[in-house]
């Protein structure tokens, strides 16, 4: 071998100019006896001699002070001569010679991977992360085409622009590429050798999956995932996700795509025996030792034995460094992420904000308020820090800001503008009745079945700008809008009954405005009940529900002649519910009618338990009953009382304003996700397209993309090597995001309002926020997404990082609620006040320092949470 | 005092051309509903129609030209708010940008 193409474990740790840092990493490992596959690296002198043999060297150092306007040309230039002009003979046959070797040695036809491997990979703090190329399942007709496109994407325009951005010369970099065998994995991941998210170096992370490991890195699939003890390797916590989808190993005779639907009786096993799992840990654990830093590693198993593909430094990016570079001073927009606490996706959150607005702004695919924006106006003397503490909080309790004279005047002027503009808005909104959205369900199928309509143009027609001819349109945004009242008749509220009747029960307010009548997410929790009800009637129906995962219980099902009838009443369900999912706000999420699993898992649920919904509802019903006696007996004291009844009528009346205004808020909620809904078909719709065309290779991609990006792809300027790589790169941000959670705040360093957990006679105590009343000691479940943790057992104390109606069924069976994010008037605390349940939100990390089986008191008034005793040790 | 009972006439043509807009709206936001809804959706309409046609009927004819005016400014006020909205939007949203910006 010469220095053009090297062996792999001819390179070490000290060669990457010559291997780069992929190839010296790979090499470094299999020379140490780590069990990585054989393969050879081309080194980067091949690049050059490639270059030279183009003539292109001169090229490539003008381009530094190539003007603007030329970039474009001569990138584009430059790598079309790489992709397409024949390597010198050679550095050809060496390639093939060396891979000729490769395919001896295995005594056996293999396929092989060809990843690039940057010279300038090592750069400090550039990352060069999805930039260059790497393709799989290469054969010997096209390695040398592959190990051409691998040069070829140092001049892609985003790596061009990287380079431009972080004042690297574009001459000085130079690639090597790394030729290795694919190993065909039956289950494949990536672990961590310290929490990439907490920083954490006593716990080792490993995620597996079905399949090749593509899938999980690009995000495609959501692997199950296992945290372990350094120390002795004992599992801490493990989830089994529902693995929908793997990337094949071997394709079979006519099959062309290699992502397939995982078989059923796969999809919610674990990918992992112990054995294994030990096995991936402690090789994870040897790589750290060997680089002497924590590792990110990528393994695959095949026929039983470990291979390590892959292992890099991690980069921990902590949550506080999102948003470093962002000015201004901006606080989450709590209403958004009490109801799911991942980022958007790009496609949703551009759609979401396809009209910037001057209060909100998407950081990282979460939705933030610009605190200063809302500050300067405000005639309050208040600071950034109280405002954001305040928006963050949204209490019950009215601030207590001092009036700032100054601003009084500017103050009342914008608020008669705002008055002039929306009081026909407020006037009309007034009364509306239950049904006064229904009209917009036609027009959400209308435009969603319209096929010259794109989604940004939906979007705008249906959530925010009618057309005349369909005026209900913006219906659910306006309803909202004006719902935003019951806080004011909330606050009028609390101080009438205060005044009159100082020592009624703390949560008095809370149980005069409880009752659900024509709330429609209350109501599709009775539709689910009632199909658990029908389920419950047909003894065949309701042992295919509970014996079966829920995706095997609706194939069954279908094939039951017995389960007809409970299968028309769940399409008559879907046909008025079937827009809702889990994490609803994002237009990724299929809907309950694409994957009526999810409401079947929630109807098992509702099989376990022997209580129903009613009983709630009468408890409620009777304590608003009794309230009332009460509240009319002490009101009897006071003058003029007895003759009219002045005080309690205005109690009731505001009261009832109050419910009016809380339920038309929780409405037109159901109506702009049915809206979300009617895009989503628009997306889909289009994405089928995109595929057939071969614009797009993987379902649920188009969701990486930005609206214009889509736009450009309909019309053939941008084709699938374009939006390749940005696809995999926002995947993997994407991932990355979602594990680690938004800061609450950017640009602001709001103290934090509840104490740390902190041990004391040896139970751990965690603060938050009460959100309903009442105590309760029970064991913890920890949920973390309903549609696959959905067995909770009666009496189990709720713990989950969010909750939306989706999770509703489940406080039916919760003794008491945890919530991680939230306020008072968050899903979370209004469905435990109105089941009677305590419940405590906004506690800061609940679902990692709670586990499973744990026993635990919770505490509603106080809005503290004692671990009382692990699970184990009680 | 005649300029201040002007005014007054002014803003009370303002608020009875909010309530006839509010009545109007009536007939789209309940249509979906009218067969049942008709009742209380024209009994907004003629009310306050009948409202204003007495106020203006019992004024002098120099307030019935402010409560007039009152009444119109409104009006065409709250029609233009739609087509504002829309130019607002439609300059503002993302997706019209080109690509290469």
């Amino acid at each position: 071998m010469t220095s053009l193409v090297l062996s792999l474990d001819e390179v070490g740790a000290t060669h990457a100019n010559l291997a780069g840092g992929k190839g010296a990493n790979l090499g470094e490992l299999l020379r140490n006896g780590f069990p990585v596959p054989p393969g050879f690296v081309v080194c980067a002198d091949a690049y050059a001699r490639f270059l030279e043999a183009l003539d292109l060297g001169a090229e490539l150092r003008a381009l530094d002070s190539a003007p603007p306007e030329e970039m474009v040309e001569r990138r584009s230039g430059i790598r079309a001569r790489l992709e397409n002009e024949d390597l010198p003979r050679e550095l050809a046959d060496l390639i093939l010679a060396a891979h000729g070797r490769l395919i001896e040695n295995r005594g056996r036809p293999i396929v092989c991977a060809v990843r690039s491997s940057a010279t300038a990979e090592d750069l400090g703090a550039a990352s060069f992360a999805g930039q260059h190329g790497t393709y799989y399942y290469v054969e010997a007709a096209q390695l040398l085409q592959k190990v051409r496109q691998c040069w070829g994407s140092l001049w892609s325009p985003e790596a061009v622009s990287y380079r431009a951005t972080h004042g690297i010369d574009h001459a000085s970099v130079s690639m090597a590429v790394v030729v290795q065998e694919m190993i065909a994995s039956e289950v494949s991941g990536v672990s961590f050798t310290a929490n990439p998210v907490s920083g954490s170096r006593d716990e080792v992370i490993v995620e597996s999956s079905w399949g090749m490991g593509a899938a999980i890195v690009d995000g495609r699939v959501t692997p199950d995932n296992y945290v372990l003890e350094r120390a002795d390797l004992r599992v801490r916590t493990q989830r089994v996700a529902d693995k929908r989808l793997m990337v094949a190993a071997r394709l079979e005779a006519g099959q062309n795509a290699r992502l397939e639907e995982v078989p059923n009786a796969m999809r919610r096993r674990e990918s992992l025996t112990p054995d294994l799992l030990r096995t991936v840990a402690q090789w994870s654990l040897k790589c750290a030792a060997h680089f002497g830093k924590p590792q990110d590693v990528e393994w695959a198993i095949c026929d039983g034995c470990f291979y390590l593909l892959q292992s890099r430094p991690i980069t921990v990016m902590g949550r506080e460094d999102i948003g470093r570079d962002i000015k201004g001073k901006y606080v989450l927009f709590k209403p958004l992420v009490e109801n799911f606490t991942d980022p958007f996706t790009p496609l949703a959150g551009n759609l979401l904000m396809l009209i910037p607005s001057l209060l909100f702004r998407s950081i990282h695919g979460w939705i933030y308020v610009d605190v200063e924006a809302l500050r300067r106006p405000l005639p309050f003397k208040v600071s950034a820090e109280s405002l954001a503490d305040y928006l963050y909080s949204i209490s019950k309790d009215a601030p207590a800001w001092k009036v700032s004279v100054s601003k009084l005047p500017a103050l009342l002027v914008l608020g008669f503008m705002f008055f002039i503009v929306n009081v026909v808005l407020l006037l009309r909104t007034r009364n509306l009745p239950d049904r006064a959205l229904d009209s917009y369900r036609a027009l959400c199928e209308k435009i969603g079945a319209d096929p010259l309509i794109g989604p940004a143009d939906a979007m705008v027609r249906l959530l925010l700008l009618p057309k005349l001819r369909d005026p209900v349109a913006n219906m659910p945004l306006l309803v909202n809008l004006s719902a935003v009242r019951y806080i004011a008749r909330m606050r009028v509220l609390r101080r009438v009954v205060r005044r009159w009747a100082p020592d009624v029960r703390a949560d008095a307010e809370a149980i005069l405005c409880s009752g659900s009548e024509g709330v429609l997410s209350a109501e599709m929790g009775r539709g689910i009940w009632a199909l658990a009800v029908e389920a419950n009637r047909n003894a065949r129906v309701r042992g295919i529900l509970l014996a079966q995962a829920p995706e095997r219980a609706l194939a069954e099902l279908r094939l039951s002649t017995d389960a007809r009838e409970f299968l028309r009443r769940l399409d008559g369900f879907l046909a008025k519910n079937g827009h809702r999912a889990i994490k609803e706000w994002e237009l990724r999420s299929p809907r309950w009618e694409e994957n009526p699993a999810v409401v079947l898992g929630m109807i098992r649920n509702y099989l376990l338990i022997e209580a129903a919904p009613a009983i709630h509802e009468q408890k409620a019903a009777e304590a608003r009953a009794v309230l009332i006696d009460d509240l009319r007996a002490r009101l009897q004291a006071l003058p003029l009382e007895r003759a009219f009844g002045l005080r309690q009528r205005l109690i009731l009346f505001a009261a009832e304003r109050v419910r009016y205004f809380q339920k038309m808020r929780e409405n037109s909620r159901f109506y702009y996700i049915m809206g979300l809904g009617a895009v989503r078909k628009i997306v889909l719709r289009i994405e089928g397209e995109l595929m057939r065309q071969g614009k797009l290779k993987c379902k649920d991609d188009i969701f990486f993309l930005q609206v214009n990006e889509l736009t450009e792809l309909q019309a053939g300027r941008l084709g699938w090597l374009d939006v390749e790589d940005t696809i995999r790169e926002r995947r993997i941000e994407h991932i990355r995001l979602c594990k680690m959670g938004p800061p609450k705040t950017i640009g602001i360093d709001m103290r934090e309002k509840y104490a740390p957990a902190t041990q004391h006679e040896g139970t751990t105590l965690l603060q938050g926020q009460p959100a309903s009343p009442g105590a309760y000691e029970g064991r913890a479940r920890v949920i973390l997404d309903p549609s696959i943790d959905v067995e909770l057992s009666p009496g189990e104390v709720l713990v989950a990082p969010y909750t939306d109606p989706a999770w509703t069924p489940l406080f039916l069976t919760a003794g008491a609620a945890v919530v991680e994010v939230g306020s008072y008037l968050s899903h979370a605390g209004t469905v435990a006040r109105e089941f009677g349940m305590p419940c405590v939100v906004d506690v800061a990390e609940a679902t990692q320092k709670i586990r499973n089986g744990d026993r635990v008191a919770v505490d509603g008034d106080l809005g503290s949470v004692r671990i009382l005793a692990h699970r184990g040790d009680a | 005092m005649t300029l201040l009972l002007q005014i007054a006439a002014f803003a009370l043509g303002t608020y009875l051309s909010i309530r006839m807009i509010v009545a109007l709206h009536g007939i789209a936001d309940l249509w979906f509903m009218i067969d049942k809804a008709w009742p209380r959706v024209l009994t907004g309409v003629f009310a306050w129609g009948a409202v204003i046609g007495v106020v203006a009927w019992l004024m002098d004819e120099a307030y019935r030209t402010a409560l007039a005016w009152g009444l119109l400014t409104y009006l065409v006020f709250y029609l233009s708010l739609l087509p504002l909205a829309r130019l607002y939007f439609a300059s503002r949203r993302t997706d019209r940008q080109s690509f290469e910006d």
